[in-house]
């Protein structure tokens, strides 16, 4: 178990800021960048895993008196931006609901019944897709949406609107879901 | 005899020992609970014997009270309003387990005590105050502050497990939390930081009494000794609550355990050593006063200010909450 002062906590250099803001703004637009920039400043949370985390200021005071007066490093603060992992950046669960919201592209809407499934990991057929945000690429990371526009988690395309025929092309394969708060604890 | 004494050597009756037999618990208890309740100890015993209601609040973080009662429903679920908890509902039916539901995923609810709601709403944590949950895991104290404050200004949320910090960020996340920093370590810690916070949220570490009717084990897990280690931890994480609250500010102080031991004494010896503290009366319609003696020892009389909820008057777990202000 890593002691209380193995953890880190601290602004991201700009090379990290960079890699995460140049992510978001490819996968889902500028709008989605601009609006998180306005709430906060990168940090990372250096523990098992470089964990990013958005933090407004208002809680950076906070986190620089808890570390002056006591030692102490937050295991975590702010909106949980995701991870980093082998140089790449993996967008979090929480930042799924911002997506819905402000993304411009790599958005996925899905039947009901595609949406329950999701939830238990599965992969999106193309039959069940009812409509997508921006143009969708072989590669490109999306947000799941149920009808109702709510976001379910992320999903990656493997087959791009040309190559769909209904009902028999898987063509977004679960990346992580909602229900990875049940199965693994989020 | 002192009064420590006097609290922590019990010698149960003939009339205890048969009843802890009966319902199968430690005759200390059953001796204990014949003074708290007198001539209502056999209904206390007899509701702890029953499950609780299922319990739920509504996250308006993420939706509305009425639009999630609607979408519970249409899956089967009946709900019913607490009434001492503007976003409490007792929960009845439903064919799918209330915490597997994809409303649950999405963060609109928590599935909560009724009881442990109280806490938040009598601390009132407003929007932009720097507030302290004290001992914050797994979560549902924490997400309810946060939903009080409209997710702004800050929560400072410790709790010293490394397990239960990872099922608190978990419930942050999925409740769209984003005002609260999370801290693992142990919160008498905190002290160095000086009168920081406006409002202080000890929900303190206890030996559970009042969670029977949930864990019936409790009813023989405990010795006497148990309760008397915990007193002095939970004294110490209230001193350290007082000296992390502005003047002016305030702290609730609470546990899920009837113990008077575990709480109006706790309280009565943390006033004895500060004159800046008062116990305050919550503006909340539930509850009994809080006990002013117990095994001949004498609290300090501010003390029935405190509030009980029993399983046998409210429906709830058994929980103890004290509001305190600091001058």
């Amino acid at each position: 178990m890593p002691s209380e002062k193995a953890l880190r906590f601290g602004r991201a250099d700009a090379r990290t800021a960079g890699i995460v803001w140049g992510s978001l703004e490819r996968w889902f637009g500028q709008r989605l960048v601009r609006t998180l920039k306005t709430r906060g400043e990168i940090y990372v949370s250096s523990n098992r895993w470089a964990e990013i985390y958005l933090v407004p200021p208002v809680q950076v005071e906070l986190v620089e008196l808890l570390a002056a007066s006591t030692g102490l490093h937050p295991y975590s603060a702010g909106l949980f931006l995701g991870y980093l992992e082998r140089g790449g950046y993996k967008p979090s669960l929480p930042l799924a609901h911002l997506v819905a919201r402000y993304a411009e592209r790599g958005l996925v809407t899905v039947s009901e019944k595609a949406a329950s499934l999701f939830l238990y990991g599965r992969d999106l057929f193309s039959g069940s897709i009812t409509g997508y945000r921006g143009p969708l690429e072989r590669g490109s990371l999306v947000v799941v949406l149920n009808p109702r526009g709510e976001a379910l988690g992320y999903g990656v395309v493997v087959a791009a609107p040309h190559e769909w025929s209904p009902g028999s092309v898987v063509a977004v394969k679960n990346v992580r879901d909602l229900g990875w708060y049940l199965r693994r604890g989020g | 005899m002192r009064e420590e004494e006097r609290l922590f050597s019990v010698k149960p009756s003939k009339y205890a020992v048969k009843l802890a037999r009966r319902y199968g618990y430690l005759p200390y208890m059953i001796e204990r609970y014949a003074e708290i309740f007198g001539e209502e100890l056999i209904d206390f015993l007899d509701a702890c014997e029953k499950p609780l209601p299922r319990s739920i609040r509504c996250n308006t973080l993420r939706i509305s009270c009425n639009l999630l009662v609607e979408r519970l429903e249409a899956k089967g679920f009946r709900l019913r309003r607490i009434p001492w908890a503007p976003h409490g509902f007792w929960v009845e039916g439903g064919s799918v387990s209330l915490g597997a539901t994809e409303e649950y995923l999405l963060g609109y609810y928590y599935i909560q005590g009724a009881a442990s709601m109280l806490p938040a709403y009598i601390l009132d944590p407003q929007p932009g105050e720097r507030v302290l949950d004290m001992a914050a895991a797994p979560g549902g104290k924490t997400t309810q502050l946060a939903q009080l404050m409209g997710d702004t200004g800050v929560i400072l949320a410790v709790d010293i497990s490394r397990e239960r910090v990872r099922a608190l960020r978990s419930h942050l996340n999925r409740m769209g939390v984003t005002n609260t920093i999370i801290v693992r370590t142990d919160a008498r810690r905190l002290a160095a930081m000086g009168p920081t916070f406006d409002r202080v949220l000890l929900d303190a570490p206890c030996t559970g009494e009042g969670v029977i009717p949930l864990d019936p084990s409790r009813k023989r897990s405990r010795a006497l000794e148990d309760i008397l280690q915990m007193t002095r931890l939970q004294e110490e994480l209230l001193e350290a609550a007082s000296a992390v609250t502005k003047p002016g500010g305030h702290i609730v102080y609470t546990t899920c355990s009837i113990a008077p031991e575990e709480n109006e004494y706790v309280v009565s010896r943390v006033l004895e050593r500060h004159p800046e503290l008062t116990v305050v009366e919550p503006k909340v319609e539930v509850g009994l006063p809080g006990i002013t003696s117990f095994r001949g020892v004498r609290f300090d009389p501010r003390v029935s200010r405190c509030r009980r909820l029993y399983p046998h008057k409210h429906g709830t777990e058994g929980f103890v909450i004290c509001l305190l202000r600091k001058h």
